[in-house]
This record gives structure tokens, sequence and C-alpha cells, in this order.
């Protein structure tokens, strides 16, 4: 049996380039979230984190010549991951996911938009990938069921590679909708806290590089993922969090042992964050350390389930639990292990990303290092 | 006629009674209709499904609600910003729509993809198997440029043998029809 294991992996936000400087710039609490008083020359400022775009076009240098900003954002990430996984782009074996929810939206209506699909070849073809790609567009949580749809295909024998990359740019169009939805916090997002009121939108470019291998006991593995829909409401989630629920449900080797910690999505919403303190209750986690890391980076869309995945890693590598930063008090229905300090962890073995968006979906995965235990299978 | 027209004309026709289809944007009426035609409509008494899983298929996403979306944003100076038509400029709210119908709580996944992606289509819908709770998959291309410019290509795929094979050609063959 082989495994979908992390090969290799790359982020870049607007606080720093690379897994380990994004991970160190958390892990002493700074923070990307600026206020912004006209973004994208709109009336209504708000708090957000977001790209210097020429910095960020030096950053990709010739190989985004051609590019649109968020072809440029995406190979920001997956070529650095690239290179860190050693491997032939153009190598038949190796596939590639885009995750994103709007990719070049803020062109439509102009010459330059071009519809996600054929956004993704332009990446795939900077980046020398000779296979097609496919974009997984599930709002908001994209970047984790991309990262299920890796797994599936490694553990199928559909691909040996397959190169997760996750971006989202920033918009008139995306912002002014979230406004117009009241979701925006003016100030910078308080996950899980009593006075949270809204989430920050930010930018981010984040890439995994998944690999077949046979699971050895130092090695990070996706070992289990599932998706389910509430079937609830297109806009809000669950007040009872079934689809999380069913979610956490599904992870079979959560029933044999707990992860170290659960890395919530945590938008700040009112919603979101009670929703997914119901669904880690109801599934018996409920004495779990859970995180969210958007007081760092912001509700970065597409990325969000890949960037959070590599700063969760990281984490468990340096067995610390990151603070979630803007929480002081509980402000959830329930009991739930948030905290705005680091806490030290035991050698952790996995962990879980949770995840939910428009549409009603949900999405869970458990992170496990090594895939020599096949009894809970 | 527009092709719209048809679209209310066929929820008329199938007495859905479901005023909620008039919120939606085209590429949600057009993803519920397929759904309406190809499961019927639901019983009211209905237990949620969690063992059907929905993969939908587009190129276009929700461009063309994204354009009218972008009308209400585009000037200072006629600026209107809707969040009843933002909820729909994503291309995964046809499968939240089609849930909520049909009570079908397993995995909804929306990809974006090249119309001639068959081989693509193929490998993700047998993938979602892969999951044990998942015994059947309605899969979809769900393509809505405009009002004149769709079409959705449905079908219901199952771990149960039945007369038609599900491969790539057979997709193409119903793909090309």
């Amino acid at each position: 049996m082989m495994y979908a294991g992390i090969l290799s992996d790359y982020a870049v936000t607007p606080m720093a380039a690379g897994s380990m400087a994004n991970f160190s710039a958390v892990d002493n609490g700074q923070s990307a979230l600026r206020y912004v008083e006209h973004p994208f020359g709109l009336p209504e400022g708000c708090m957000a984190s977001l790209f210097d775009r020429d910095a960020l076009s030096d950053f990709v240098g010739e190989k985004g010549h051609g590019l649109t900003f968020f072809e440029k954002l995406a190979v920001a990430s997956a070529w650095p991951a690239l290179i860190l996984a050693d491997i032939d782009p153009a190598d038949p074996e190796v596939a590639c996911i885009v995750s994103t929810t709007k990719a070049n939206v803020e062109l439509i209506g102009t010459e330059g938009f071009t519809t996600a699909d054929v956004a993704a070849r332009r990446i795939a073809g900077a980046l020398g990938l000779h296979r097609r790609p496919v974009v997984v567009s599930n709002a908001c949580i994209s970047g984790l069921a991309a990262q299920i749809c890796a797994m599936r295909m490694i553990r199928s024998g559909v691909a040996r590679y397959v190169v997760v990359t996750g971006a989202d740019a920033q918009s008139r169009f995306i912002i002014s909708g979230f406004q117009s939805f009241k979701a925006l916090s003016a100030d910078a997002c308080r996950p899980f806290d009593k006075d949270r009121c809204g989430l920050n939108v930010g930018e981010a470019s984040a890439t995994i590089v998944y690999a077949a291998t046979p699971g050895d006991a130092d090695e990070w593995i996706l070992a289990e993922g599932a998706i389910r829909n509430d079937a609830n409401h297109i806009s809000g989630p669950s007040r009872t969090g079934d689809g999380a629920y069913a979610c956490l449900r599904a992870l079979e080797s959560v029933a044999a042992g707990k992860p170290a910690f659960i890395n919530a999505h945590g938008t700040a919403t009112v919603y979101n964050d009670e929703m997914e303190a119901v669904a880690i209750n109801r599934a018996g986690l409920g004495d779990v350390a859970v995180n969210s890391l958007k007081g760092y980076f912001g509700h970065t869309m597409g990325a969000a389930g890949v960037l959070e995945t590599i700063m969760s890693k990281y984490s468990a590598d340096a067995m610390t639990l990151l603070p979630t930063r803007g929480f002081s008090e509980s402000g959830v229905s329930v009991p739930l292990q948030v905290s705005a300090r680091h806490r030290q962890l035991p050698p952790v073995k996995s962990f879980v990303k949770l995840m939910s968006g428009f549409g009603g979906c949900n999405a869970a995965a458990l992170f496990r290092k090594g895939g020599t235990d096949e009894s809970i299978y | 006629m527009t092709g719209d027209d048809l679209l209310c004309a066929l929820y008329k026709t199938l007495k859905c009674s479901y005023p909620k289809f008039y919120k939606m944007d085209g590429m949600c009426r057009l993803g519920f209709i397929a759904a309406e035609l190809l499961l019927g409509s639901p019983r009211p008494d209905a237990e949620k499904d969690s063992g059907t899983a929905m993969v939908v298929f587009s190129q276009m996403g929700s461009y063309a609600n994204d354009m009218r979306y972008q009308e209400t944003i585009a000037n200072d100076a006629d600026f209107y910003p809707s969040p009843a038509i933002f909820v729909y400029t994503l291309p995964n709210i046809v499968t939240g729509e089609i849930a909520i119908r049909h009570g079908i709580t397993g995995e909804t996944s929306a990809y974006i993809v090249s119309p001639d992606s068959f081989k693509e289509a193929y490998e993700l819908v047998c993938q979602t198997f892969t999951d044990k709770s998942v015994k059947r998959v309605l899969a979809m291309w769900c393509d809505y440029k405009s009002a004149s410019a769709f079409r959705c290509v449905a079908a219901v795929i199952s771990t149960t043998p039945d007369k038609t094979r599900f491969d790539i050609e057979t997709i193409k063959n119903i793909c090309d029809e």
C-alpha cells in the first residue's frame, strides 16, 4: 500500500517567503494583517493581508512572464516547492491540482480574463508540467479538498507525484462581496472569541508536493480525508455542525487515537466558529487542543487549506501549538481548548485540519507521521 | 424564448413547487433542473442521503453570475453590491442547492476543467468511490456561460452493475450526443 507523503512544501505570504520563514513569523506572534483604507478603490476600509504586487512579481521573476497576478501568485509557491521536491516536472507521473475560489476574477469583463482551467494550464506551463492540471473550486474548503484529491490520485495509482497549489488574489470583487455580507471585521479578527465579529481577507500562495511513499515513520502523510455537505444552507453552516461532524466521524484513525491538535477553519465569523466548536464536541474531541491561524494570515481563500496544513506540520515538528491570535475569552457555547498562548506538545504523531465553506461543504483530514500502523484501517 | 425561459418552463412542468428556484443564478437553475429530471422530485418525508456524492464539472464556473455581480460594483457612482448575487459567485453553490433539495449529505465537489477533460473527469469520479460511504455519485457537466449558451450533462454512477459501463468512452459518447 502506498501513502500520500509530503515531499516538499512552500508558502508565500505578505509576511514572508518560505514555509519555515512563515512559521517563524507566526511563532514570533507577527501578523500580516493591516488596515487598508480603500482596498482596490472601495469606499469602505478593511483589515487585510495583501501583497505588494510589484514585490511579488519581482519574486516570481521570469517565470511569471505573460502571467496574470493570480497566475504569478500560484507560481510563487509552486516553483520553489518543485525545486525542493527535486522532481522532473515533465515526468508524466507528476499531476497538478490548483486550488482557487476565484482565480482571475479581478480581470472579469476585460480582455485579460481567462477561465480557471486556462489559468491553471498557464501556471502548469510556467512550471514545465506536462500533465493537464485540474482546478478544485469548492469555496473555502478548496485547499483541503485539493489535498484529499491528491491523496486519492496517489493511492489509486493515477499519479506518483501531485503538486497541490492553493492561491487566490484579493480584489474589488471579493472584498465588496464579503462587505455586502457584513462578514468582515473592521479590526484584526478574533477566532472563537466572545467579541469576534467577522473575518479578514488575505492573500497567500501555498504548495505541497505529495509523493507516493511506503510511509516511513519520520514522514508526514495525509492518511485520511472526508468531505461532507450540510444540505442546510448555501451561505451559512449547519448550526449543529452536521457536515463538519460527519467529516470528523469519517476519520477512522481519530477513533483509535486522538490527534495532538485540530487546526480549525476559525474564520472568526459568529456562525462558523460556533459551528466548528459544536462539531468538534459532538465528535468527542472537546478535550483536544484547537487553534486557528486566521489572525496571522487572514482568510486566504483557496490557499487557506494548503497554507494552514503547512503551518500545522511545522508546528507539529516543533512540538508546539501555535496560539490563536486575537483570541482572549471563549465565545462559543461549548467547551473548546483554544489558547492565546503557545502550548508545548509531546511528540506529535497526528493532527487534524478542518474547514468549511459556502455551498454547505465541509472537509476534514488527518495528517500522520508514518503510515506503518495498518491496524487502524 | 431564451434558455432561461426554458429552465423556468421545465421548472413549472416538473411541478417542483420550490420557490427558492427563482432566487438561484443560471448555473444553479441548470443543475437543479438536471438533478430533478434525473433523480425525480424528492419525497417530503425522505431521510437524508449520506450515500450519494456529487461531483460537478464546468469550465465557466459561476462566470455568468460573476459578470452580473461585477456590474453592481464596477463604478463608484453606481455601486450596489448585493449579497444575494454575491453568494452565487462560486462554482460549487450548485452542489449546495442540489444537496439541500435532495437531502444529499455526502461529499460534494466542484472542479473547473476544459470541456474535453474526459480522462480527468473519469478519474475524479472513480476516486470519489474511495470514500467508503459513497454508494453512488451524481456526476454533472454543468456549464453556464449565458442565458442562451449553457449545457448540462448528468449521470448517476453507482457500484451496482448496470447495462452501461462507466468509462472514458461512455463519458465521451454521452457528452458528444
